[in-house]
């Protein structure tokens, strides 16, 4: 989402959403995703987080597709289909 | 009707040219934004402010996007023109900012019987703030005072305490530099302030010392006590240090806290706002991880025990450094 200001730490993650004040906060891996974004699939994520952090994407599948959940339920990143419905 | 003039000031070192202010509201505007700031380099953006005689468009009509702007007792809602303009207002009184490629233009309609009202000041300090952010320079809502030459800058909610702690500070020899309303400019690192005394809602009377006698009754409703009955001289501007993120809780003790990157990040945000433009956002952003590495944050929680001397009141790891 184009409002979000992002504040990058290194090793964090600052996540402002100025619509509402609200602040969200990201680790390294969190941070990965973020900066995979925009992407085709979670796969495509996990692919990323997984060469950045040398585990298998299988493993990181999991864990980035729940970061991804919370990250469109907080308003923070938008589907393919959010963007195409306007 | 007084006689309109126009006129040139000095806001914290960019160039404001005013067209069509009464004299009364030059005077305010010479009060309340006489940032002093010592000038490394001319600022780049010079702000066009220009008061009008005539009643606002209906706000409804501005169409865009709505966006909110808080400031301390008042939620103003902007209609966004275009990311770079932005309009706010009611039936009597409006705020336009508009920021273009070379200079920043502020509107301020307000018809003949209307005085500045409440919704004029608080649009005109979002649009004022907004033009000196786009000029490198941050306001502030804290109270900042001065020790051994290093500022510390207090930063918190309406009520938490930034005044009383002011107040006690001065009591223990630090010099205040402001009490509400600072300009940091982040290139030079000092942050200067405006204000003539501190001001205080008749409630938190009972948290400081001073006699209910000696303070004024002020127009905001707030009472007034000038930096000179509180036996000292505010300091223009000095080298911020220090930012301490004030919090109240009457169950504990008043202690020293530490605060995570994160809190740091958000006090940042909730001392200096957050900017309307996106060009500003993306800046202030870029520039804070800077700014955790040159200016030190603490938490100072204000609870059922006195603020202490001044060797309790600034951070240990501070001290020592600055002893270093």
């Amino acid at each position: 989402v184009a409002e979000v200001i992002v504040t990058d730490l290194g090793n964090e993650l600052i996540l402002l959403d100025p619509r509402n004040g609200e602040m969200f906060s990201l680790n390294s891996t969190g941070r990965c995703v973020w900066f995979a974004l925009p992407a085709d699939s979670v796969m495509d994520v996990a692919t990323r987080v997984a060469a950045e952090f040398d585990v298998k994407p299988e493993a990181a599948c999991g864990d980035v597709a729940l970061l991804m959940v919370a990250l469109k339920r907080a308003g923070l990143i938008l589907s393919h289909a959010d963007q195409l419905s306007g | 009707m007084q006689t309109s003039c126009r006129a040139e000031l000095n806001i914290a070192g960019c160039r404001c040219i005013v067209e069509g202010a009464e004299p009364h509201e030059l005077r305010w505007l010479a009060r309340h934004w006489a940032f002093t700031r010592q000038l490394v380099k001319p600022l780049p953006y010079p702000i066009l402010l220009k008061f009008k005689e005539e009643e606002p468009r209906d706000p409804s009509a501005f169409g865009g996007q709505a966006i909110s702007t808080s400031l301390p007792g008042t939620n103003l809602v902007w209609a966004d023109l275009g990311g770079r303009s932005w309009q706010t207002g009611d039936a009597r009184t409006g705020v336009r900012l508009r920021i273009g490629a070379r200079a920043i233009e502020i509107t301020v309609w307000r018809t003949p019987s209307a005085e500045c009202t409440p919704l004029v000041s608080a649009a005109l300090y979002v649009a004022l703030a907004e033009a000196l952010r786009t000029n490198g320079l941050l306001l502030l809502h804290a109270a900042v005072a001065v020790h051994r030459g290093r500022a510390t800058a207090f930063v918190g909610h309406s009520g938490v305490g930034k005044t009383t702690t002011l107040i006690s500070l001065i009591a223990r020899g630090w010099t205040p530099v402001a009490e509400d309303v600072a300009c940091y400019d982040v290139a030079s690192g000092m942050i200067s302030g405006s204000d003539r005394g501190v001001h205080l809602a008749p409630v938190a009377l009972g948290r400081q010392s001073i006699a209910r006698e000696l303070w004024c009754p002020h127009s905001s409703g707030k009472l007034f006590l000038s930096y000179a009955d509180l036996g000292t001289r505010r300091m223009p501007a000095a080298p911020l240090q220090q930012l301490v993120f004030l919090r109240r809780d009457a169950s504990q003790p008043t202690q020293w806290r530490e605060v995570t990157r994160y809190e740091a990040v958000r006090g940042w945000y909730e001392g200096a706002g957050i900017p309307m433009c996106a060009r500003n956002r993306q800046a202030f952003a870029a520039r804070i991880p800077k700014l955790l590495d040159s200016v030190a944050t603490a938490g100072l929680t204000v609870g059922n025990t006195p603020l202490s001397f001044w060797e309790d009141t600034v951070n240990p790891g501070i001290e020592r450094a600055c002893d270093s």
